[in-house]
């Protein structure tokens, strides 16, 4: 009898995890993929078509304007933030700067606030008239504070890259921080003895110490941005924006199956949009040679 | 000619702490200087002051007659082996013995052909590919030499290069690095805590104590000639006993009174010291090494301490005795073992004032004889 308690126990104790993980995970995931395989209306009317909600979607023009929408606003958070961060990161790891612990709080700060009090302050930073963005530029380069950011279809990826920025610069600087942090101090004593100067020291100690770390975050920031929905949402609303410029992936998933009530035909959006994230992931893994070092 | 000096050199750290005083020290183009001194008395602040690493408080630095104070490391030239061998991590052992190369902007042909010389020369060839990482802590500090020996620097700096390896690779590097530098000539400042090391490498050893210079001299002269207890203590191993004595006023020569007991000088002419009246006047230490402690049937009954055995060591052919003088002091003794003593035994040393050392009361040594 003891022996047979002492088999069950394990699995007894890995039930709740398996179970939940069955419920919560596996079951959405499978049921997901079925769900793309038909075209429903409501949660009741369903509609087995194969692989014609895929089909679809890849001649969907709307569909691709939400993916080029995306990909601009992954690149502009990726090519602003991460250089921005690494920057702030190593300025606030040097010695010398007076009250560090102090900026790195108020850098780090827009993560401790709602997205939708963000959402709120940044609506009223990019209000047209009042707004702080066009009176500072009013007053600095005496452009027009007439200038409507989100509603001007130009305009509204840049403004949502913005505030993407303000968001989350901080949050990878901490990402950073950390990293540099571990960088071992007397690499740049040798690095100095050897002749190395700053730029040298970057390119040859920094670098390649933070290497993990930055890859990690670069790949985050990319999956991450792929998935905004939340912001755009807040600042546009349902409508995505004028001529559909603040059309996201999530955002167009979110019309199908959830306005429209399409279910299958969002959950082929959801299947693609996680493809492409994840071949997105691997190629950035590929490029970097990560997980064949000799190490 | 690289010789390099430093002036009445004084380093106060930004939390107050002065961790060198008054440092006044030469160091000879070619010359392989050890410094030595327990832990924390300032041995690699002085390096670093010298690589450029930390900034002098006050004071001259001097390279070939230069100041340089203020010349950025970059601008010295200098080559410093680190204790942890601080070698780029993600770099090849080629990369790393290249990396001072390639700063210096040297053609790659070049770079690559000094690399591989030095790299043959510290038999590191069959290594070049492999990272830090996957060598052996020995080889770790090869290449770490190799990267400093790349170049061609007015002076090498090693702190503590040996410290984290074993005490056979250690005796083993140890040889290596003295022969390596006789072979390149280039000035050497060598750091350690270990005075054997300091003794067997050094052309010219500096012993430091709380950020103070001690004394500079040839390994020999410090053996045989320190100037204070401190240094007396430090070098030689086992350490010197030092003991209270004083100097009894008598006829027929100075007679020093150690543990109760009285030791006859002889007119004083024996010892290395010069001592008129004065000066003998003065003793109140006496340092013995242990190895100096002598059969008692080769001194007179004036020259002879007596005490209990303590504790006793075998050391092969030796035995290092603990004894305890008349008065409770401690002396400890390096004596033949053809007889081993027990504890509790009660024997008479001998005291050869040939070689005996004589300090006065702030430990200075009394005047060496000349010559
Ligand atoms: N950056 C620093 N700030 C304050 N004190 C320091 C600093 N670096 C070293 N010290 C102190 O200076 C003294 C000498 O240090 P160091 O030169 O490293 O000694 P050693 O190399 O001889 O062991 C020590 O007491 C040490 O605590
Ligand atoms: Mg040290």
């Amino acid at each position: 009898m003891p022996l047979r308690t002492a088999r069950t126990a394990p699995y007894l104790f890995l039930a709740p995890f398996v179970l939940s993980f069955l419920i919560f995970g596996a079951y959405p995931i499978i049921r997901s993929v079925m769900l793309s395989f038909y075209i429903t209306s409501g949660p009741e009317a369903q509609h087995f078509v194969g692989l014609d909600n895929y089909l679809h979607l890849l001649q969907d023009p709307d569909f691709w304007t939400a993916v080029r929408n995306t990909a601009t606003f992954a690149l502009g958070s990726v090519l602003l933030q991460l250089p921005l961060s690494l920057g702030l990161a190593l300025l606030l790891n040097r010695a010398d700067i007076r009250g560090r612990n102090v900026f790195r709080f108020i850098f780090f700060s827009p993560n401790l606030m709602g997205l939708v009090f963000s959402a709120l302050l940044f609506m009223l930073i990019l209000a047209p008239r009042f707004g702080l963005l066009n009176a500072a530029l009013h007053a600095l380069f005496g452009l027009p504070s007439t200038t409507r950011w989100l509603s001007t279809p130009s305009l509204v990826m840049p403004a949502l890259i913005m505030v993407a920025l303000w968001l989350y610069t901080g949050f990878n600087m901490v990402y950073f921080l950390a990293a540099l942090q571990a960088v071992d101090g007397e690499l740049y004593e040798a690095a100095t003895i050897d002749g190395a100067g700053r730029w040298a020291q970057f390119w040859h100690v920094t670098l390649p110490g933070i290497r993990p770390v930055l890859i990690f975050v670069v790949v985050l920031s990319t999956i991450g941005s792929f998935q905004l929905f939340e912001l755009a949402f807040l600042l546009l609303g349902n409508s995505s924006g004028p001529d559909q410029a603040g059309l996201t992936i999530v955002m167009y998933l979110y019309q199908n199956g959830f306005l429209g009530g399409d279910l299958g035909y969002a959950a082929a959006i959801g299947w693609t949009l996680a493809l492409m994230v994840l071949l997105l992931a691997l190629v950035q893994l590929r490029i970097t040679g990560t997980g064949k070092e000799a190490r | 000619m690289a010789e390099i000096a430093f002036r009445n050199v004084n380093k106060i750290y930004p939390n107050g702490f002065q961790a060198v005083h008054r440092l006044d020290l030469s160091i000879a183009d070619g010359e392989f200087l050890v410094m030595v001194g327990p832990s924390g008395c300032g041995k690699s602040t002085t390096l670093r002051m010298l690589a450029g690493l930390e900034t002098i408080s006050s004071g001259d630095l001097l390279i070939a007659g230069h100041r340089v104070n203020d010349l950025h490391p970059r601008a010295r030239n200098i080559a410093m082996v680190f204790q942890s061998y601080a070698l780029y991590p993600h770099k090849t052992v080629q990369g790393n013995i290249e990396f001072p190369l390639r700063m210096a902007r040297l053609p790659a042909a070049e770079v690559k052909t000094r690399a591989l010389e030095v790299a043959r020369m510290l038999e590191l060839e069959p290594l070049l590919q492999r990272k830090p990482g996957l060598l052996s802590g020995g080889q770790r500090q090869r290449v770490a030499m190799a990267r400093a020996l790349v170049r061609d620097p007015v002076a090498f700096l090693m702190d503590e290069p040996l410290s984290n390896l074993d005490a056979k690779l250690r005796v083993q590097m140890r040889a290596e690095i003295a022969a390596l530098q006789r072979r390149t000539g280039t000035t050497t400042v060598y750091v350690t805590h270990d005075q054997v090391e300091a003794m067997t490498m050094g052309d010219r050893v500096a012993v430091f104590k709380d950020g103070l210079l001690q004394q500079v001299d040839t390994p020999q002269q410090l053996f045989e000639r320190p100037v204070n207890t401190f240094v007396a203590g430090f070098i030689g191993s086992p350490s010197m006993n030092l003991i209270t004595a004083r100097r009894e006023p008598a006829g027929g020569g100075p007679v020093l009174v150690v543990a109760g007991e009285r030791i006859s000088l002889g007119k004083g002419m024996e010892t290395r010291f010069n001592l008129t009246d004065a000066d003998a006047e003065r003793v109140v230490c006496l340092g013995l090494r242990p190895e100096d402690v002598v059969d008692p049937q080769l001194v007179g009954e004036d020259r002879r301490l007596h005490g209990r055995v303590a504790l006793t060591e075998l050391l092969g052919r030796e035995q290092m005795v603990y004894l305890d003088l008349r008065d409770g002091t401690r002396l400890v003794a390096r004596l033949h073992a053809d007889r081993r003593l027990k504890a509790g035994e009660e024997i008479a040393v001998g005291i050869d004032p040939a070689r005996l050392y004589l300090f006065q009361a702030d430990g200075r040594a009394l005047p060496y004889r000349q010559g």
